[in-house]
């Protein structure tokens, strides 16, 4: 496990250890990626659009300012590298429309008794990718990559109310998803 | 207040002091906004537990080999290198050979006369024999080096290819 923070590997890659670059991309990969996936919905593109980002990071490290977290900086080269791949493939409207006036309905009340908290839990992933991608996007930024507000709005190039108010809505959605389908039964009993 | 607001302040840590008493007198008195709070709890649970998915396992690999190549396509300080000592060893073969009169008058001879009259085997010999052996092996020196880059660089570009 390395315990080199992010800051000292950017400067130990600027100062000609090149290699190092390494251990930021496996730090990253993984959370980067399932943003990706949960925004392109397609394993291929969200690899080639991580690498793609991955790559314009490495070449911009020297314009990385100490001041901000490394992760906030990268997310947004990736946020930034996904809309450029929905606009080449004039797919952007399906992050774009989404907007604090935006009302969703997520099906009816689900009376369906599943027959283990597995099946739940698989159940459950589904109605989250059921969100819209920015309400599923803030909240994987807030809650596990422990992004602040100020630092998700930086990244979306939102406002830091408008990235608040999404973030309330999109938790009610998701407690509204879990209310209707009685998720709260069967997980506390 | 609405009660869905008050709980998402809560969760975000931005209640002041008089929603932070409603809030708790709220959790203690009423059983809806109780069963709501447990449910909003219970979100914030699923979205911490949500599976994370990994690129496939070369990804790394690709990547790291792909920023060599990329690097080596940016830069080409090694191509640059060699078209300027090419043009620089030009310029001091044309250098010699415009001032060729000049140096054998003075005694002073870099390019033998055989080398102008055209070349054949014994002019060759004495060629080489000559000081000029320098000039002879700077250029072999450069044409291979050339020759490594283009191996080189096609080589590259067969393996970015196929990447």
């Amino acid at each position: 496990m390395n315990t080199l923070s992010d800051l000292e590997i950017i400067e130990s890659v600027l100062s000609g250890k090149k290699h190092n670059y390494k251990l930021l991309v496996d730090r990253y990969k993984t959370k980067a990626f399932s943003l990706l996936i949960r925004m392109l919905k397609n394993k291929e593109e969200a690899e080639e659009v991580l690498q793609d980002s991955f790559i314009k990071a490495y070449y911009a490290l020297a314009n990385f300012n100490n001041n901000s977290k490394f992760s906030t900086w990268f997310y947004k080269i990736v946020y930034n590298s996904c809309l450029s791949h929905l606009s080449k493939l004039k797919r952007r409207s399906e992050l774009e429309y989404v907007s604090i006036e935006t009302e969703v309905e997520y099906g009816k009340n689900d009376e369906t008794i599943l027959s283990n908290l597995e099946d739940y839990k698989e159940e459950l992933y589904k109605y989250i990718d059921l969100l819209p991608i920015k309400y599923s996007l803030i909240l994987i930024l807030f809650y596990i990559d422990e992004l602040s507000i100020n630092e998700i709005s930086s990244t979306l190039n939102l406002s830091v109310s408008n990235t608040k108010v999404l973030l309330h809505r999109a938790r009610t959605d998701l407690k509204n998803i879990l209310e209707k389908h009685h998720f709260k039964q069967v997980i506390y009993g | 207040m609405d009660n869905n607001e008050l709980i998402n302040l809560f969760l975000d840590n931005n209640l002041n002091e008089s929603q932070r008493v409603e809030f708790e007198k709220l959790l203690k008195t009423d059983k809806d906004f109780k069963n709501s709070f447990e449910i909003y709890l219970l979100a914030v649970k699923t979205v911490k537990d949500i599976p994370l998915y990994s690129p496939s396992d070369k990804f790394t690999g690709l990547l790291m080999n792909k920023l060599k190549i990329v690097k080596k396509y940016d830069d080409g300080k090694f191509f640059k290198i060699i078209i300027l000592s090419f043009i620089i060893l030009l310029i001091f073969i044309l250098a010699v050979i415009i001032n060729y009169p000049l140096t054998s008058q003075s005694g002073i001879s870099i390019i033998k006369p055989e080398l102008l009259k055209g070349i054949n085997l014994k002019g060759l010999l004495n060629y080489i024999k000559s000081e000029n052996i320098l000039i002879i092996l700077s250029s072999i020196s450069l044409l291979l080096l050339i020759g490594i880059y283009y191996i080189q660089y096609s080589f590259n570009k067969l393996k970015k290819q196929l990447i």
